[in-house]
C-alpha cells in the first residue's frame, strides 16, 4: 500500500510541508530573504507582530470579513439549494449560471469587478441613473467604508454555486420516505424544514462552514484583484499584508506572521469541526 | 447510486407535490432567478463590451454595440501573445490534472484500503494540506526549485500544481471509496490479479463520477492559475494566460473593449469544459465529500 502512497506523498512533502516546516524556522531569524546570511533572533519577529498596528487592523479586517462572508454564504446557498434541489430544464439552467462564476480567474474577477463598482463607468454606477435608485451611484471600491462590503459581496457572488451545490448533494441523499412522514404527520413546511430538513442536512452545513472560514481566514486573491487591500487599508487581509512584508525584504518577520496564521486556522478548522460534528449527532 | 436516485427522484417529487409545493412553485423561483441574473447580467456586459469600439465604450461604457467587432478579439490574441500563453497552459493543465488524477486516485485506494491505525495517520496527514495556506512556503519552496534546476520549466509548475491539488483530489477520492464494498476487489483478486491490477481495472473506472468532480475543480485552479507562474516561469515562451492577460491590461488599459475581449477568450475554454462536467458535479460531490 505504501507504493500507492509514495508519490503523493512525495509531491505533497516536498511542495507543501517541507516549504512550509522551514518557513516555521525562518520566522525565528531576521532572513531578508536575499542571500544567505541571517542571525537566531528568538521571539522577536513574534513580539514585533503582536505591536505591530498594521498587521492588527489587516487582522480585525480577516476577522470582520470571514463573519460576515460565512453567515451570509451559507444562507444564499441554502436558499438556492432549497428551491433548486429538484431535477429539470427550468432548475438544471439555473444551477448552471449560478455555478458559473466559480470558473472565473482571479484576473478577470478584477475585470468584472471594476465593470461592476467603478464609479462613472461601471453597471452600478449606470443603474443609479434610475429614479430611487441613486444610492447605488458610490465608490464603491473607493471609499474606506464600503469597499470590503464590495469584496464581500463579489466573493458570495463566486462561491454560493459552491455552496449551493454541496446542500443539494446533501438535500438528494436525504431519504424521501422521513419528509413524507412529517408531512402525514400534519407538520407545515417550516416544521419538517426545521425538523427533517436541516438534521439531515448538518453534514453539508458542516463542509459548507468549514471551507467557508478556511477560505476566509486564508482570503487574499479576490482583495488583491479588487482593491489590492485599499483604500487606507480598509481590506487589507492578514495574508495580503503578510505578502507585503515578504516583498519588502521582512521574511523573516512575514515568515512568524505566516506561522502563527496558519497554526490559528488549523486551531479554528478542528474547533468548528468538534462543535459541528457534535451538532451533527445530536441533531 | 444512478439506480438510487432514479428511484429517490420521483418519490420526492410526489412527496414535494403532495406538501403542497406546486402553490409555491413560482415563488420558489424567483430568489433563484434574481441570483442568476445577478450573475448572467455583468458576464454578458464583459462579452458585449468587447464586441464595441473604444469610441462607443468612452462615449457610453453601458450600452449595446452599433456593430459588433470581432477584430477586438484578434488585436488581443496578437497584441498579449495570447497563442503562446494558451499552448503552454494547456499542457500545464493537462499534465498536472492527468497527475492529479492518477496519484491522487492511487493514494486514496491506499488510505483506504490500508488495514491497522496507519489509515487514520495518512488520513490526517493530507487533511492538512486542505487546511495550510500554500502559498505561505512559495518563497522557501523557490529556493529549493532554484537548487533542484526546476525553475522556470513548464516540468518544476506541473508538479508543483500536483503537489498543491493532491489533498483536495485525495479527500474527494477517499470518500468515495469508503463506501464500495470489497466485494468486487475480491472477486478480481481471486482470478489472480495484483493489487495494481485490480486497482487499474476494477477501482479506478468504478470513480468515474469523482474524476469528474475532481477534473472540474482542480482543472479550474491550474487554468486560473496566476500566483505559482509568477514565482516559477520568468522567460517570456514560458507566459501563461494569467499572467499575458494581467500584462496585457497594465499596457491596453486605455482600451478597455480589446482588454475584455483578452478576458472572454481566456475564460471560454474553462467554462466550456465546465459545461460539459457540470452535470456530474453533483453526484461526484455527493459520493465524494458528504460521505467521508
Amino acid at each position: 500500500m505504501l507504493v500507492f502512497l509514495a508519490p503523493a506523498v512525495i509531491l505533497f512533502s516536498v511542495v507543501v510541508l517541507l516549504p512550509i516546516g522551514s518557513n516555521a524556522f525562518y520566522s525565528f531569524t531576521n532572513w531578508t530573504g536575499f542571500g544567505n546570511q541571517f542571525d537566531l533572533v528568538g521571539l522577536d519577529n513574534f513580539i514585533r507582530m503582536v505591536q505591530d498596528p498594521d498587521l492588527q487592523r489587516a487582522a480585525g479586517n480577516t476577522v470582520v470579513f470571514t463573519l460576515v462572508n460565512t453567515p451570509v454564504q451559507i444562507c444564499v446557498g441554502l436558499g438556492l439549494a432549497l428551491a433548486l434541489q429538484r431535477p429539470g430544464r427550468v432548475s438544471g439552467g439555473l444551477r448552471l449560471v449560478i455555478i458559473l462564476p466559480i470558473a472565473i480567474s482571479g484576473v478577470v474577477l478584477g475585470f468584472l469587478g471594476s465593470l461592476i463598482f467603478s464609479p462613472g463607468t461601471g453597471l452600478l454606477s449606470a443603474a443609479s441613473d434610475v429614479p430611487g435608485l441613486g444610492w447605488l451611484g458610490q465608490n464603491w471600491l473607493g471609499d474606506p467604508k464600503l469597499a470590503m462590503g464590495a469584496v464581500i459581496i463579489m466573493n458570495v457572488w463566486q462561491w454560493s454555486g459552491l455552496t449551493m451545490l454541496i446542500f443539494i448533494a446533501g438535500l438528494v441523499t436525504q431519504p424521501a420516505e422521513l419528509h413524507e412522514a412529517a408531512r402525514i404527520d400534519g407538520a407545515n413546511a417550516w416544521q419538517r424544514f426545521r425538523n427533517v430538513t436541516w438534521p439531515l442536512l448538518a453534514p453539508a452545513v458542516t463542509i459548507n462552514t468549514v471551507l467557508s472560514v478556511i477560505g476566509g481566514l486564508k482570503v487574499f486573491d479576490i482583495v488583491y484583484v479588487l482593491t489590492s487591500g485599499g483604500p487606507a487599508g480598509s481590506t487589507e487581509t492578514i495574508v495580503s499584508r503578510v505578502a507585503l512584508q515578504a516583498t519588502f525584504g521582512k521574511y523573516g518577520y512575514s515568515s512568524a506572521a505566516n506561522l502563527t496564521l496558519t497554526l490559528a486556522v488549523i486551531v479554528v478548522s478542528f474547533v468548528l469541526l468538534r462543535l459541528l460534528r457534535r451538532n451533527e449527532l445530536a441533531s | 447510486m444512478t439506480q438510487l436516485s432514479t428511484k429517490v427522484g420521483p418519490v420526492s417529487k410526489r412527496a414535494r407535490r403532495l406538501a403542497g409545493q406546486g402553490r409555491w412553485g413560482v415563488l420558489l423561483y424567483l430568489f433563484p432567478i434574481a441570483w442568476a441574473a445577478m450573475i448572467a447580467v455583468p458576464m454578458a456586459f464583459l462579452v458585449i463590451g468587447s464586441l464595441r469600439t473604444r469610441g462607443e465604450y468612452l462615449l457610453d461604457p453601458v450600452a449595446l454595440p452599433t456593430a459588433p467587432r470581432f477584430e477586438n478579439y484578434a488585436t488581443a490574441w496578437v497584441d498579449a501573445n495570447l497563442g503562446g500563453a494558451f499552448i503552454n497552459n494547456v499542457i500545464v493543465s493537462l499534465f498536472a490534472v492527468a497527475g492529479i488524477v492518477a496519484f491522487g486516485s492511487l493514494a486514496a485506494y491506499g488510505v483506504v484500503r490500508w488495514r491497522g491505525r496507519a489509515s487514520g495517520f495518512w488520513y490526517g496527514f493530507f487533511a492538512l494540506g486542505l487546511i495550510v495556506p500554500f502559498q505561505l512556503g512559495l518563497p522557501a519552496l523557490y529556493k529549493l526549485w532554484v537548487q533542484a534546476g526546476l525553475v522556470d520549466s513548464l516540468f518544476g509548475v506541473i508538479l508543483v500544481h500536483i503537489g498543491v491539488n493532491l489533498p483536495l483530489a485525495i479527500f474527494l477520492y477517499a470518500g468515495f471509496l469508503l463506501g464500495v464494498p470489497l466485494e468486487l476487489e475480491e472477486a478480481a483478486r481471486v482470478d489472480g490479479a495484483s493489487t495494481f491490477r485490480v486497482f487499474r481495472s476494477v477501482v479506478f473506472p468504478l470513480l468515474g463520477p469523482v474524476h469528474a468532480t475532481v477534473v472540474i475543480l482542480t482543472s479550474i485552479g491550474v487554468w486560473n492559475d496566476l500566483l505559482i507562474s509568477v514565482f516559477f516561469l520568468q522567460s517570456k515562451e514560458h507566459l501563461t494566460l494569467a499572467r499575458a492577460t494581467l500584462t496585457f491590461m497594465s499596457t491596453y488599459n486605455s482600451n478597455t473593449p480589446v482588454v475584455y475581449a483578452a478576458a472572454v477568450l481566456v475564460v471560454v475554454p474553462i467554462l466550456a469544459l465546465f459545461v460539459v462536467l457540470q452535470r456530474f458535479f453533483v453526484s461526484g460531490l455527493t459520493q465524494g465529500a458528504l460521505k467521508g
